[in-house]
This record gives structure tokens, C-alpha cells and sequence, in this order.
């Protein structure tokens, strides 16, 4: 990791208050995400696994503050992107960008390809009009996309396409960081492979950092540098990808790995016992304990602090030595 | 296909073909599909949206009606007490019969297919009164028993909760129970775990392997999930456009497929933890294009407008037949054969 990252996240929260009416007090807490630490490098993409339920979309939205977080701190370039106002986040919102997982709700169906794509150029004024017309053009190349697309509805698009499109439209004020949301999990799978190839492509031309957030394992070690584990809001596990997948060192990461299906060779499989716990009221101690098949009474009682386990691989365990 | 075994097949289906929308416009989902399978045997149905293996799964339960599809060929299905009925023909009023006690279904989003108002236990006791004659007392002992054996934590309470009170996972073992409730002979499961997480997804596939060891029932698992297939099932079907490509024992169509859609399909996905060559990670390799529109469909070979190996004049002269290339595998190629002594 290089000495300023491009982005660093220092206990995040994010909680949300549940009430029982609108006019009641409140009745308890969501803890959505709970003091989530880590960094990203500039050209890095980080993994960011974890089932539903377990804060890790809601982490991508709090990192470009499309949600507000609870407590803690974002650093993007050095800067605090919790404390920005309306026109400092105008300019963060440049040099960061999100793709969301669906790309039919996340158009307009009323607008054309290239009113798509050139609405965040419009509306940050960065390019003089006239000039719009060849952006859009080299934004549709950049994604692979031919040029004629830019006259085209989103509803004539394949789902492939349109999700082109928004990695486009992502792409137009040329960001630094982008926050992927499942961005192939709608698509079909030989269609993936095309979207995936296109990422890995721009990562590599482009130099962007990317928060990959996916529950695809497998598409997750092949696209990121590094995978952070999440589960009930909390980070289990952080290291290089192919010590996350190969040599897992917390039990939660250890089963998620498991349960993954492979077409070549059958796993040995960790099935984790019931369901995640509600948010409303998770364990104490370590929230993985009540599924952990190595759980002991320290589990209960203390929050497992993440340790470096191996150079770059940090594990929130009490147990972290058995595997 | 046909399968040389000495028992009847619990199944039979020949010349599938199903047809969307009206004579001016028509949308052949599923063209010419025949297969066979047998008791006890888990056999995986693998395609992409708009392959027919959803409309295939719909065929076989006789759930396509007139109005909505044509559907051509039969489906011969044998029943427990030893007859054999075909579902394409058999009125709506034998066909209830046939639901439920012989052939049941799970979907993929259990969410759409259970009633918002009414509780689990209504829901079980509902099917168990209808397929079973059970009183009200003998369908909650067995609803008990069904979600007990799913291990669903306190069963008792979960049958006096409505659908949105349990997770996904949980409303997906509600309707497995469900579908169990008449002890079918074939289970048609399409996708039932698409919309869970891997380590509920693991936790359902178990279940179904289980359930098939003890039961006997056989198995239809129509999935898009090469991974899963391998877990769950012994034969796979591999349909594109429509029609079946290539067809075989797991074992030999994972190790070489033979199809070039089936080989394309293999190299497409990322495989975790593998594919490690010198510290890089192997390229996946798309496949280029889209799945064609089932309405205006290429000529010859349904894949070759996406396929490497593609000849003009040869691949989009005329649509190749399914060939038998050694027993028990089926390969929909005219090049099959130039391709495996190739690679070979």
C-alpha cells in the first residue's frame, strides 16, 4: 500500500433508527455497518464480499455519501468527505462515480444513449455543448460500444448494453474511483464474461480505482487486487485476493469460500447452520459466533479486533490461529 | 434420445416444442426437445434466459395453456400407481391430480409464489388437504414433520408467521416443503436458488440432495450455475435457443465438452481459487454477441453467428441433429467430431 492512499475509511457507521410510526420515538438501532475500516490505493480495486444483509452496498453508498454515515471518517485524496459541502461534493462526485447492479432502473427510459451518457458532462459543465457530441462518442468506444448507440432508447439495449451504458455514463467525468454495485449479477453468464473483460480493461487503461461489491466470489478474485469479508456490518477479514480465496484465516470467510459451487471439482463443504442474525439485535461479542463452528465463550464477550495474520492480511478472530 | 435401460423411464419426453404468440409472430421457446429420466436420477436442465429451459419445466407440469402457447410432442409421464398419462394432452381435471402427487414444481422467487395473507401453516396444510386427504389435526403434524426435516428453527412458530416474516432462504424451504407435501415422484426445481446467498444456496442444495438419497424421487435442476450442476446433478442437458446442444453424463461433458457453446461456456466463468498460471489469473474468454432473438432465429445452427468454430456454408447451411457420439452423449455440431480429434 502506498504511503496516502486514494481513499481511506476509518470506523464507518451507518445505523438507522427504527421507529414504529412516524411520530414515535425510537424503538432500536439497524446496525447496518459498524466500525469498518480500510484502504484503497489509487489503481487498486478492492473486493468487497458479503451476503445480503451484511452493510456492504450501504458501505459503497456512505463512501460517496449517497447515504449519510453515522460516525467515522472518509478520506478521498487526503480530504474529509464527511465534512464537504454542497459544492465540495459537487467536485468529489467527479472524481468518484457508482454502477449500480440493475442497469433498466438506473436510466431514464425517456432519454437517448448519448443524453444518458452526456447528462453528467451537462450538468457539471465541463465541456463546452459543442464538444458533447464526440465525448459520447469516445465514451460509447471506450465500453465497446458503436457509435450509433448514442441515438438509441435504453429499451432497444440488451441488458449487456445497457450496462455499457451506465459504465459509460460512470466514465464521462473521467473519475479516478468507482464504486461497482454487483455490476454483472443481472446479466446472463456468457454476457458477464464481456462486462467483467470490459472493467478489467479500463482498470488497466484507465487507471481507475474501483470498490467492487459483489456476493460472486469467483468474479470478485479475478477482478480485485484485495477482498475485505463483511457479515452483519462488521469487517471479518482484509488481504490480497488469492490468500482470501486459497487461505482463508477467518471461519466465516472460510465457509463462504466453502459453499461455492465449482463446475471441475467438487469443494469440501462448511455448511453454516441457519440464518444471518437481524441486525436489529446482533450477537454480542463477534456477530459470526452463532454460526462459527470453532466458537468459544471468549466469542461472546469481547468484539475481536482485527490482527495482521500474514504481511497485508488482517483477521477480526479470537481464533484466528486454528485456521 | 433414447436411453437403453430395462425399466421404463419415469419420464419421456419427445419432439418438445413449444410456440409463443400468434401465427403471424410466432416465438418458438423450446424446439424439438426429447429426454428421458429415470427414478432416483438428478438431471440438470443448463441454459441462459431465453434458452426454454424455464418453458420446458412449465411443459412438463402441463402449465402452458392454449392460449398462452402451443405446445407440440409429448410428455410421457409414468404415475406412481404404475400407468403412464401424457401431460401434453391430459385434460386440466386429470392434470390436478397429476400436480402435486407426481410432479411438483419449486420456482425461484419464493416470495411470488407464496400467498402474502395467508400463514405457513395454512399454506402447507392447504397442499397436504388437497394431495393427501389429510384432516386439519394430520396436516399439522406433518407440516411439523416437513419443515423439521428442512431444519427450520422452531417449526412451530413458523407455521403461524406470514411470508414476509422469514428470510429468503427460509420462504424457499416453506415451498420445497410445499412441493414435498405430495411426495412426487419428480421434482421440477427451476433456479430455486438464485435468489439466495451461496451459503443459504448450499444449505437448499443439500436438503434436495438429501431428500433424494431418502425418497428416491428423481430431480430436474434447471439452473444457469455450471458450479451447481456439478454439485447436485449425474446427467446434464445443455440448451441454447431453444433446442438441446449437447447432452451427456457431468463427468465427461465438464471434462470435454464437446459443443462449442458448452466448451465457450466453461471458459467464460471465472473459477475461484483456480486458473492460477504463474501468480496471474487465466483470462476468461466472453462470448461474443447475444443470445439471438427466438423470433427471427439464424439459420442453420442456432450458435453459430457466436461460435469460433464457425464454417461458412457448412454451420449456417442447415440445423444440425442431435448425434449420439458414444452412449449416453449427445452432441448438437456438424464439426463435432474434426473438433475433438483437433483437440484431441
Amino acid at each position: 500500500m502506498t504511503a496516502q492512499p486514494l481513499l481511506k475509511i476509518e470506523k464507518l457507521r451507518k445505523f438507522y433508527d427504527i421507529r414504529h410510526s412516524v411520530f414515535s420515538r425510537v424503538a432500536g438501532q439497524v446496525q447496518a455497518v459498524n466500525d469498518v475500516s480500510f484502504e484503497i490505493a489509487s489503481r487498486e480495486v478492492l473486493g468487497l464480499a458479503g451476503e445480503s444483509g451484511s452493510g456492504k452496498t450501504t458501505i459503497g453508498r456512505a463512501v460517496l455519501r449517497l447515504v449519510e454515515p453515522t460516525s467515522g471518517s472518509v478520506r478521498f485524496e487526503g480530504q474529509e468527505v464527511t465534512a464537504f459541502n454542497r459544492t465540495e461534493l459537487r467536485t468529489f462526485r467527479r472524481k468518484a462515480q457508482i454502477v449500480f447492479q440493475d442497469p433498466y432502473a438506473s436510466m431514464d427510459p425517456t432519454m437517448t444513449v448519448g443524453g444518458v451518457i452526456s447528462e453528467p458532462l451537462r450538468v457539471q459543465k465541463l465541456v463546452p455543448r459543442s464538444q458533447i457530441p464526440e465525448r459520447v462518442e469516445k465514451l460509447l468506444a471506450d465500453v465497446s460500444l458503436p457509435s450509433h448507440f448514442a441515438r438509441r432508447r435504453p429499451s432497444e439495449l440488451s441488458g449487456g448494453q445497457r450496462q455499457r451504458v451506465v459504465i459509460a455514463r460512470a466514465l464521462a467525468l473521467e473519475p479516478r474511483f468507482i464504486v461497482a454495485d454487483e455490476p454483472v449479477s443481472s446479466l446472463d453468464v456468457s454476457i458477464q464474461a464481456q462486462v467483467i473483460n470490459l472493467l478489467e480493461d479500463l482498470k488497466a487503461r484507465l487507471g481507475l480505482a474501483m470498490l467492487f461489491i459483489s456476493h460472486d466470489l469467483a468474479v470478485m478474485e479475478y477482478l480485485s487486487d484485495r477482498i475485505a469479508v463483511v457479515y452483519l456490518g462488521r469487517l471479518m477479514e482484509i488481504g490480497p485476493s488469492r490468500e482470501i480465496v486459497t487461505a482463508p484465516k477467518h471461519p466465516y470467510t472460510e465457509a463462504l469460500i466453502s459453499a461455492v459451487p465449482d463446475p471441475l471439482n467438487g469443494r469440501k463443504r462448511i455448511i453454516l447452520k441457519g440464518d444471518v442474525p437481524r441486525p436489529i439485535s446482533p450477537p454480542s461479542g463477534c456477530v459470526f459466533r452463532t454460526r462459527c463452528p470453532y466458537v468459544v465463550p471468549v466469542c461472546c464477550e469481547q468484539v475481536p479486533a482485527p490482527r495482521e495474520t500474514s504481511p497485508g492480511h488482517w483477521t477480526a478472530c479470537h481464533r484466528d490461529d486454528v485456521l | 434420445m433414447s436411453i437403453a435401460e430395462d425399466n421404463a423411464p419415469l419420464l419421456a419426453v419427445r419432439d418438445l416444442a413449444v410456440v409463443f404468440g400468434r401465427a403471424a409472430n410466432p416465438t418458438p421457446a423450446v424446439r424439438g426437445v426429447s429426454f428421458e429420466m429415470h427414478r432416483h436420477e438428478v438431471v440438470a436442465l443448463v441454459g441462459e434466459s431465453g434458452s426454454g429451459k424455464s418453458t420446458t419445466g412449465l411443459a412438463l407440469l402441463g402449465l402452458l395453456t392454449p392460449s398462452t402457447a402451443a405446445v407440440k410432442g409429448s410428455i410421457n409421464l409414468t404415475r406412481k400407481d404404475g400407468t403412464t398419462v401424457e401431460i401434453a394432452r391430459l385434460p386440466e381435471r386429470l392434470l390436478r391430480q397429476v400436480r402435486g402427487n407426481d410432479v411438483a414444481m419449486v420456482f425461484q422467487e419464493p416470495m411470488s409464489s407464496l400467498n402474502p395473507i395467508y400463514t405457513i401453516g395454512a399454506q402447507i396444510a392447504e397442499a397436504l388437504r388437497v394431495h393427501r386427504k389429510m384432516s386439519a389435526k394430520q396436516a399439522r403434524a406433518e407440516s411439523l414433520r416437513l419443515l423439521t426435516w428442512l431444519e427450520i428453527p422452531s417449526p412451530d412458530k413458523c407455521l403461524t408467521y406470514y411470508p414476509h416474516q422469514l428470510s429468503g432462504g427460509m420462504r424457499q424451504r416453506v415451498m420445497i416443503a410445499i412441493a414435498l407435501s405430495g411426495r412426487p415422484a419428480l421434482l421440477i426445481a427451476d433456479e430455486p436458488t438464485t435468489s439466495l446467498d451461496v451459503t443459504m444456496q448450499a444449505q437448499i442444495v443439500d436438503h434436495l440432495k438429501a431428500l433424494q438419497r431418502e425418497t428416491g424421487m428423481a430431480i430436474l435442476f434447471v439452473t444457469h450455475d455450471l458450479g451447481l450442476v456439478r454439485e447436485i446433478a449425474s446427467r446434464v442437458l445443455v440448451m441454447y435457443a431453444g433446442q438441446i446442444v449437447e447432452a451427456g453424463s457431468v463427468e465427461q461433458v465438464f471434462k470435454q465438452p464437446r459443443m462449442p457453446y458448452t466448451q465457450a461456456l466453461m471458459r467464460s466463468r471465472p473459477r475461484l481459487g483456480g486458473d492460477y498460471q504463474g501468480g496471474v489469473k487465466r483470462r476468461i474468454e466472453a462470448i461474443p454477441g447475444t443470445v439471438p432473438n427466438l423470433a427471427a432465429l439464424p439459420r442453420g445452427c442456432g450458435f453459430h453467428p457466436r461460435c469460433p468454430h464457425f464454417l461458412a456454408d457448412v454451420c449456417d447451411a442447415a440445423e444440425p441433429p442431435l448425434e449420439a457420439t458414444e452412449p449416453g452423449w449427445w452432441v448438437r455440431c456438424v464439426r463435432w467430431r474434426e473438433l475433438a480429434a483437433r483437440s484431441a
